[in-house]
């Protein structure tokens, strides 16, 4: 029965899909297009939900449980096996892809180019939806149901992370699919003005922020489970994590400097187009079945048709690329309209556009309205401040922050490119040459090592620079350079206290990078402190200010990141050995001591654990149980569980090995892994910076927002018409009702006044 | 003065980071260090995607021990690299050389990262004079007639929808190869008739020639639990483990067969090939026993002799 209601759904969602691909694209009204788009979710979300439910009753009738579920196995990661194997990951995948899909549709309205959108990202659902019972159906019906099943591989059930780590990346891959989606829609129309942009940079926020929180705590998983003691090897399945969040990370910078020019550009279009057949590309080459991975749990016939499925949607947007992109970027720089006598920018019928964003001469990007809107201080006049910075002429020589992040653009594409390069290298050789080719860690390190660096040097100097400034002023540098080089210069002469255990010898580079942290730690609190003390207390109320301080939030993350991952990558040291109980092992000021062998019978799992007594500089601080456990009915090898003793600065992370019962003794490795909770700690920092940056969409506005929004805009109309900027601008009111827009505008006092000056 | 106080103290500041990183940069690193550098570059034949550096499989623990005894004997980590390349192919280094075929790899990210660099200053170019970019609108705003636009967006999805379909069938032949009739000779469920060794054997080799070494490994091991006195079967799985890149768990697997038949040339190779990297001393008298056995004109006996030289050289 389940396995008929399962399927059922399945096709459901498919036709619900279905139609609602043809109802955006035209054929039907918003109303009948929106109930398609809630079919099409609600039918992935019955198929999860009665594949859970045959999950958790051990209904072995249903194939999918009969492979991955187990009477033994505990509720939670019976639960969780769901995402264990491809077909239940399909179910997944569709879920995901149809919720961001009913939220999009729900969402406001963005004119022509979210009825493309969404009959793009409905195509898309349709396609997934269809695929699963077609070529990886869970609910195929076992003819003779096993008493027993084999329960998910041994990997997947000793975790806790099991349960949050494959959804959020799931989330992130596939909200992906949005500005994607939206990016095709601009592609089609020729022209994508502001609120488009804006959509778009909401969307692809999100997805960083779950593709971030995604991969770092895929990496504690490993690091958790793998019991090797790192948490990045360069496997398959990371790289293809990791490209789309370097090109979503890409994609988010040229998208903000898009907003400020208020049209979508070719390659900011390109960018965020790019993202999702990334995804794509690495959700096929690891769940079809191409690569082999630590990760990738699952063999089966699903390769073919995602195979399919990428090809098409490759040279869906490589042809609109190379056929529309030229389009785009005539539409952004053409001011006052695009030949069609209509203003670009916003003028897209959206209901949100107004002339006043396009008036001629402000190119969609700086305009006076603008201005008087913003603090109080951004006007024609407000901004001669007399500090050098801000007036009106003297500053317009180029804008060395646009230069910069486009340089951190080009940096993170490369990065990109070199690792699908990597990736894709052994693939290509094997296929052309037969040939087994390996690439590794040390072709990674090598090439992205130096790219990460730099790009460090420019999150660090870039937001230094006040916008229509062509050169960084040097002078605020100073500070940011006095904290990198002493910090070179302690921990070189210095030693590292706690960290470097065993000497020096480890090279240059990471007190290099030691010192780039600093260095962008001090300049990102530089930048913390100006916005904030520009805006006052009640500054992070503001979207705007929100924005900046989430902004800056994630560049400190992401420089305490690369600070851990230096630290734990070249100053870990450990020791292995084989130990009869009372023996004990050394390692960085740790003495461990084994004092027995325990062995235990679970309802399917035989495990055995050493016990090690940890000693501290000579006080006890504790016991460990490094195990490893073998469940018979999986026919997997046996799977260790690392035991971790978690410190501020460094971790112990004691495995075992081998175990022999018989005598009692067993092979232990203890390791000293530096700075590992300042990385996870550094993956929060960013989320929550993320998090913070995003803003809220207005269908979600409450009562009270818009009550406070609609004060606060009747006091700045009343403000801004004594303006004498609005009285330029000519329009007055219905402007100012445009850049309430609680997507965060964004759009600082200055920037505005030198955007207008060009 | 205060600000001249300042620029020199940062200049002192900067003179001494330089000088920590340059004498950070000179300190010689340790021998166990130098072991783990090299050792990180090679894979680790019997795991997945670990080098032979984290490994804590014997068969990475014994190349360790190998390097260490050569770095100790003056070898460059090159032609260490190299020892390890003529015993187990180019898949066990974990990158490929900066030269022949793979430069290319190393060198397009410098050209995608130039071709962005170069992409940026001309935008930055672009941008910089005000005028407005009247004279460029010439032309960018006609619009194309809405009839050829249709027509080429109809050709864009149907060639992406042929693409996609054509991609899909050409994948399905050798893309996954079924793995049904495989597991169930592998794992043969209670109730079905037992498979025979000589059939499973068949069975294996076929997958063994398709370069299914993976699987010829399980269905070898089947037919070797079902008579563990069969030396075929032990020499063939013992093969399969070693092409798979698993030699140290050939070693167990073919010892048995060598001494129930000492002086079978084949299962002294066989056994000689696994020994020679897990535990070379046994490895290097396998293989002279095997020379003593072996007919003349044994196909494998120049190449045994190579290796042998290589080893005591």
């Amino acid at each position: 029965m389940k396995c008929l209601l399962g399927t059922l759904a399945l096709w459901a969602g498919a036709a619900g899909s279905a139609v609602a691909a043809l109802a955006w694209a035209g054929l039907a009204g918003r109303r009948t297009a929106v109930a398609a788009t809630a079919a099409a979710a609600g039918g992935a979300a019955a198929a999860f939900a009665v594949l859970e439910w045959a999950l958790l009753t051990r209904d072995f009738q249903v194939g999918f449980v009969a492979r991955n579920g187990g009477r033994g196995v505990p509720p939670y990661y019976t639960f969780t096996s769901l995402w264990s194997a491809v077909e239940g990951s399909l179910v997944l995948w569709a879920l995901v892809l149809t919720g961001c899909a009913l939220v999009t549709g729900l969402g406001r309205d963005e004119g022509p180019h979210r009825r493309i959108a969404m009959a793009v990202l409905m195509t898309l659902c349709a396609c997934f939806l269809a695929l699963v019972p077609l070529a990886a159906n869970p609910f195929r019906e076992v003819a003779v149901p096993p008493a027993d099943g084999p329960g998910p591989n041994p990997l997947l059930r000793g975790h806790p992370l099991m349960g949050i780590h494959p959804p959020l990346l799931y989330l992130g891959y596939l909200a992906l699919a949005v500005p994607f989606a939206l990016g095709v829609a601009s592609l089609v129309a020729g022209h994508a003005g502001r609120p488009v942009v804006r959509a778009m940079r909401r969307w692809t926020l999100a997805a960083w922020a779950a593709l971030t929180a995604g991969i770092v705590l895929g990496a504690w998983w490993s690091y958790g489970v793998l019991g090797w003691g790192g948490y990045w090897e360069w496997d398959p399945v990371e790289n293809a994590s990791i490209v789309p969040w370097f090109t979503a990370t890409a994609s988010l910078h040229s998208l903000a400097v898009r907003d400020r020019h208020g049209s979508l550009g070719p390659w900011a279009a390109a960018l965020a187009t790019a993202g999702f057949p990334l995804a794509l590309l690495g959700t096929f080459l690891t769940r079809g079945g191409a690569v082999a991975s630590v990760h990738s749990f699952t063999r089966s016939a699903v390769g073919p048709p995602l195979l399919g499925i990428l090809t098409a949607t490759l040279i869906a947007t490589c042809g609109l690329l190379v056929w529309r992109a030229g389009r785009l970027r005539r539409a952004g720089e053409v001011p006052g309209g695009n030949g069609r006598g209509t203003p670009v920018g916003n003028a897209s019928g959206d209901g949100h556009g107004t002339p006043v964003g396009n008036t001629p001469g402000g190119n969609g990007r700086g305009t006076l309205v603008g201005d008087a809107r913003g603090d109080g201080r951004g006007t024609l006049v407000g901004d001669a401040r007399g500090d050098g910075r801000g007036t009106l002429v003297g500053d317009a020589r180029g804008d060395g922050r646009g230069t910069l992040v486009g340089a951190g653009v080009a940096l993170l594409v490369t990065l990109a490119f070199t690792v699908l390069l990597g990736t894709l290298y052994p693939l290509v050789v094997k296929v052309l040459d037969g040939a087994d080719v390996s690439v590794g860690p040390p072709y990674f390190n090598r090439v992205t090592v130096p790219l990460a660096l730099a790009l460090l040097v420019l999150m660090a100097v870039a937001p230094l620079i006040p916008p229509n400034r062509a050169r960084p002023p040097l002078r605020r540098l100073a500070w940011p350079v006095a904290a990198g080089a002493a910090t070179v210069a302690a921990l070189g002469f210095g030693g590292l206290g706690g960290l470097g255990g065993s000497g020096g010898g480890h090279g240059p580079l990471p007190l290099v990078a030691f010192g780039l942290g600093a260095f962008v730690l001090a300049a990102t609190a530089l930048r913390v402190r100006e916005v904030a003390g520009r805006h006052g207390p009640a500054a992070p109320v503001r979207a705007s200010v929100r924005r900046r301080l989430g902004g800056s939030a994630v560049h400190a993350g992401v420089a305490l990141a690369a600070v851990a991952v230096a630290g734990s990558s070249a100053y870990t040291h450990d020791t292995r050995g084989r130990l009869e109980p009372g023996d004990v092992l050394r390692t960085g000021g740790y003495v461990l001591r084994l004092d027995g062998v325990e062995r235990r019978r679970d309802a399917d799992a035989m495990s055995v654990a050493a016990r090690v007594s940890v000693f501290e500089d000579g006080r006890p601080a504790g016991t460990l149980r490094p195990s490893i456990t073998f469940y018979p009915a999986s026919g997997a090898p046996p799977v260790g569980a690392p035991a971790v003793r978690t410190g501020p600065l460094a971790d112990l992370y004691v495995t075992v090995s081998e175990v022999d019962p018989a005598d009692g003794t067993a092979v232990l490795r203890a390791a000293v892994n530096p700075l590992m909770a300042l990385l996870w700690a550094s993956g929060a920092v960013m989320v929550l910076g993320a998090l913070a940056a995003l803003p809220r969409p207005a269908a979600r506005r409450s009562r009270w927002t818009r009550w406070a929004q609609r004060t606060r805009r009747t006091r700045r109309t009343r403000w801004a018409r004594q303006a004498p900027s609005v009285r330029t601008g000519g329009t007055g009111t219905p402007a100012v009702t445009v850049r309430e827009d609680p997507g965060g505008s964004g759009v600082d006092g200055r920037e505005t006044v030198g955007g207008q000056v060009r | 003065m205060r600000r001249r106080l300042a620029v020199a103290g940062l200049i002192v500041l900067v003179a001494l980071a330089c000088a920590a990183v340059w004498r950070a940069g000179r300190s010689e690193p340790a021998l166990g260090e130098r072991v783990m550098e090299v050792a990180a570059t090679l894979r680790c034949p019997d795991c997945q995607g670990l080098s032979a550096a984290e490994s804590p499989s014997k068969l990475a623990g014994a190349m360790r021990a190998e390097i260490g005894r050569r770095l100790a004997r003056g070898r460059d980590p090159e032609s260490i690299r190299e020892y390890f390349v003529r015993r187990y192919g180019e898949r066990i280094l974990l990158s490929p050389p900066m030269s022949g075929a793979s430069a290319a790899l190393w060198a397009l990210p410098v050209v995608v990262l130039a071709a962005g660099c170069a992409a940026v200053v001309r935008t930055a170019r672009r941008e910089r004079p005000v005028t407005p970019a009247a004279g460029r609108s010439s032309g960018a705003g006609v619009p194309s007639p809405r009839s050829r636009a249709g027509l080429a967006g109809a050709v864009l999805l149907t060639a992406a929808c042929a693409g996609g379909v054509a991609a899909a069938t050409l994948a399905r032949p050798d893309g996954v190869p079924a793995p049904a009739p495989v597991v169930s000779a592998a794992a043969p469920r209670a109730g079905e008739p037992p498979e025979s060794p000589d059939s499973l054997l068949a069975l294996g080799r076929r997958l063994d020639a398709r370069g299914e070494t993976g699987q010829a490994v399980q269905v070898y091991r089947e037919a070797v639990r079902l008579s563990p006195r069969d030396r075929t079967a032990r020499r063939l799985l013992g093969l399969a483990l070693i092409r798979a890149g698993r030699p140290a768990e050939a070693v167990p697997v073919l010892r048995p067969a060598a001494r129930r038949s000492p002086r079978d040339p084949d299962v002294l190779l066989a056994l000689g090939a696994a020994e020679i990297t897990a535990d070379p001393p046994a490895g290097r008298r396998t293989l002279r026993r095997f020379l003593r056995f072996a007919r003349p004109g044994h196909p494998a006996i120049a190449a045994v002799r190579r290796v042998l030289r290589e080893e005591t050289a």
